[in-house]
């Protein structure tokens, strides 16, 4: 009896503690899941507030460098030294961490000691802070402080400094290569291939949050990294030896010519960069030393009218038309008048008995027109479009100039011929440049490559996308064209100009510079210029140089020399060979007994 | 229920009861039940002391470490700091400008060209005759081909100097090339230590094409 009346008790209190239980486990699940999962964020967001820390962690932006490797751009750390003016105080032994008193004036001296600013503009500049805000709490009292630098501060123990990395662009080589390498602005890339070349490298910031102890360890187990990844290495085809070598080149003939400027441009026959000079240069490391103008690079940016060395594209697609020979003989006088055109040479001379090679090699205006009497200016163009002119080059250089072709079978007559040697027609050095490597590359023209390739961080190659090349002239066109240039080296009248031993093929230029208001040419200002390919058994390398407007010698035979030792240059740099052949027999003139 | 079954249970009626009644068994005698040794507890407690003072150890090792790779790492990123310093100095130092300042400086001389050897061994064909442009990379307005990151550099900034120095020493009555500023306004420039751009108008002797002779 006993047992029957205890068994339902039993049961009940089992059902009471059941569910007793079961409810604090319910408010402990609802608790879990408020603070899980409803108040998560909140409660995260304010954890992290407490004791959580957020860095930037900073990539470093990729390096530029030449062929061989050479740093021409890279980044290092920098430090801003910034203070919080209203702390600023005397540091007492006991309180501070100091042995004996030091007063902010000397702290100051010490600071400027180290940074080599003057230590009374420093408190200046903390005066002036404290009365423009009496609160406030954030100055820059200066700027660049390298790692020495850095070190040296920070052992000073000053608490009221605090030092920012800051990380900035150096450009080991100076102005070597500053015209394409560029330069970068307080965060923006301004010019040259720091910009055009800035998706590669750039550094993608990553991020580092911890918890920190009290006095600022990271507890373990709590940091979680994003990482920064670094930029790309940018690899130029541009060899920073020569590179160096032909702008001292390009400077001192400039100077000793008193021209306004001077450009050169080395190029391999496969149509990749060796050397592009300019004068005035611009060192990247301070670019508001030199003039805006000076800042970027005129091979790219400045079109000109480039004369008489464009002749040599006219001949050898009347060569490639089998419109000439380079034997064909003609007279040729020195002036030229017909359908309302009239033509001149240089200078006056009697009536000439040249060949076709022979009015290419004495550059005469008159003489390629008589023997561009049957050319199709339609066909010309097409030959200058393959050429590469009228668009840019597959460099893309910040700010290249396209220089838009005309079609030369719908202007006017004069235009018509004047076309044919480099009047009316602008281009800008570095397309000229170009051609010519087409003329040193059995005729097949090769787009123009600055940009060997991009590394990225994980060490993948990415080479820039080019256009096939060209065939633009048949190979025979190209090797008779040079072997007739070859004549103008040696058979132009300058002890300048060849090289002994060395098989060279070059044309002259004296262009003319029209106003810049197109009212017509200036008299005063003339561009003086060479361009060539050498060795010509062998073609390697183009060579193009160009000056502004020169005082002291304003025909081409100025730029000559220039020639000369680039070439000189390039031969000696790169152990070139004696030519094995000897020079074309091409006649220049011929005679009526013949 | 067949006959023979039948049988049977009126046979033998006794014999199967006493093993019906047994649905309570006894159990085999339990062992007696001691209280728990004190051994055991002491173990125990031993044991779990040991795990709190293991886990104890453990963590103070464990932040230990972590200071030490807090001081590792300021130590590594010191040291990254001054291999960058290092660094930025030999690639200012070898820079092609401060190479060239430094030979001028040396008495250095381009070297000759190379020499090649003909198939026919008769003779050897010379290299490239001599540049026309024969003039150091320094002169007294500067190097040609700037480099801002040389004026730290002590010694070329001394023979930048001395260059500046050595081209102009005025006196009373001195005749400047046309052109040129006054000697005061070119000492000025020299004081700024500011090396000048290479196309600076002004040049030394205007009209000749190779200034080597000028510099002499």
């Amino acid at each position: 009896m006993a047992a029957r009346r205890k068994r339902p008790r039993m049961g009940v209190r089992t059902i009471i503690v059941a569910v007793l239980t079961f409810a604090l486990l319910a408010t402990f699940v609802v608790r879990l899941a408020d603070i899980q999962v409803v108040r998560a964020e909140a409660l995260n967001a304010e954890a992290d507030g407490r004791r959580g820390v957020a860095e930037t962690l900073h990539g470093t932006r990729g390096p530029i460098v030449d062929s061989a490797g050479t740093v021409l751009a890279e980044s290092v750390d920098r430090w801003d030294l910034t203070v919080s003016p209203q702390y600023t105080r005397d540091l007492e032994p006991g309180i501070d961490a100091v042995d004996e008193p030091l007063t902010v004036g000397d702290a100051l001296v010490q600071i400027a000691g180290i940074t080599g600013d003057d230590p009374h503009d420093l408190q200046a500049k903390i005066y002036a802070e404290l009365e423009r805000n009496p609160d406030s709490d954030y100055m820059m009292l200066s700027n660049g402080l390298d790692a020495r630098q850095y070190e040296a501060v920070r052992d000073l123990g000053i608490p009221w400094v605090y030092l920012r990395l800051n990380p900035q662009r150096v450009y080991p080589a100076g102005s070597v290569g500053g015209n394409l390498v560029g330069f970068m602005g307080t965060d923006d890339p301004l010019a040259g291939i720091e910009r055009s070349q800035d998706s590669c490298l750039a550094a993608q910031p990553g991020e580092r949050t911890f918890d920190r102890s009290a006095d600022g360890t990271p507890i373990p187990g709590s940091v979680v990294t994003d990482p920064a990844v670094d930029g790309g290495s940018v690899e130029l085809t541009i060899d920073a030896d020569v590179q160096y070598q032909v702008q001292q080149l390009t400077a001192q003939y400039t100077s000793q010519l008193r021209a306004r400027s001077g450009t050169s441009i080395i190029m391999r026959t496969d149509g990749t960069v060796v050397a592009i000079a300019e004068s005035p240069t611009v060192d990247p490391n301070d670019p508001t030393a030199s003039a805006g103008r000076d800042r970027g690079s005129r091979a790219f940016t400045s079109a000109y009218e480039p004369g008489s060395i464009f002749k040599t594209f006219s001949w050898a697609a009347m060569l490639d038309l089998g419109l000439i020979e380079p034997t064909q003989e003609e007279s040729v006088p020195w002036t030229y008048n017909g359908n309302g055109t009239r033509v001149r040479d240089a200078h006056s001379h009697a009536v000439e008995q040249w060949t076709a090679a022979g009015i290419l090699v004495n550059s005469s205006n008159v003489g390629m027109v008589e023997l561009a009497q049957q050319l199709d200016r339609g066909e010309y163009t097409d030959y200058l479009d393959r050429f590469g002119f009228g668009e840019q080059t597959a460099v893309g250089f910040a700010g290249e100039q396209a220089v838009p072709l005309r079609d030369l079978s719908a202007v006017d007559p004069q235009t018509q011929l004047n076309a044919l040697f480099g009047q009316g027609i602008a281009a800008t050095p570095i397309q000229l440049a170009s051609a010519y490597q087409a003329m040193g590359n059995g005729g097949v023209h090769e787009p123009v490559q600055l940009i060997a390739g991009c590394t990225d961080a994980e060490g993948e190659v990415t080479s820039p996308e080019l256009p096939e090349g060209e065939r633009v002239v048949s190979e025979e066109t190209a090797q008779s064209t040079l072997e007739v240039l070859e004549h103008v080296v040696t058979d132009y009248g300058y002890e300048t100009f060849p090289i002994e031993g060395y098989r060279i093929a070059a044309k002259t230029g004296t262009a003319q510079m029209a106003y810049a208001d197109g009212s017509g040419y200036d008299p005063n200002r003339m561009m003086t210029s060479v361009a060539g390919v050498f060795p010509v058994d062998d073609p390697q390398f183009v060579v193009l140089t160009m000056f502004d407007s020169p005082q002291t010698n304003r025909t081409s035979g100025g730029a000559i020399p220039a020639f000369h030792d680039m070439v000189n240059l390039l031969i000696r740099h790169y152990d070139i060979p004696p030519s094995t052949t000897p020079a074309s027999d091409v006649p220049l003139e011929w005679t009526a007994d013949q | 229920m067949s006959n023979a079954a039948v049988a049977h249970i009126h046979a033998a009626p006794q014999q199967p009861e006493p093993e019906r009644e047994r649905h309570l068994r006894a159990l085999p005698a339990p062992s007696v039940r001691r209280a728990p040794r004190l051994v055991h507890g002491v173990l125990a407690l031993a044991g779990l002391a040991g795990i709190v003072v293991a886990q104890l150890g453990l963590s103070v090792v464990i932040s230990e470490g972590a200071y030490t790779l807090n001081a590792l790492h300021g130590e590594s990123s010191s040291l990254a700091r001054s291999e960058q310093a290092l660094g930025e100095d030999v690639a200012v130092l070898s820079s092609p400008q401060h190479v060239a300042v430094a030979a001028d400086e040396l008495g250095m001389l381009a070297g000759q060209p190379s020499q090649f050897l003909t198939l026919s061994g008769e003779a050897t064909a010379g290299g490239p005759d001599a540049m026309h442009m024969q003039v150091p990379a320094l002169d007294r307005f500067g190097m040609y081909v700037p480099n801002a990151l040389l004026q730290t550099q002590p010694q070329v900034a001394a023979s930048v100097e001395h260059v500046a120095e050595e081209a102009i020493e005025p006196y009373p009555g001195m005749l400047l090339p046309a052109g040129e500023g006054a000697p005061a306004a070119a000492s000025d420039e020299q004081a700024a230590g500011q090396p000048e751009a290479p196309a600076a108008p002004e040049q030394p002797e205007p009209g000749t094409l190779l200034p080597a002779t000028a510099s002499e």
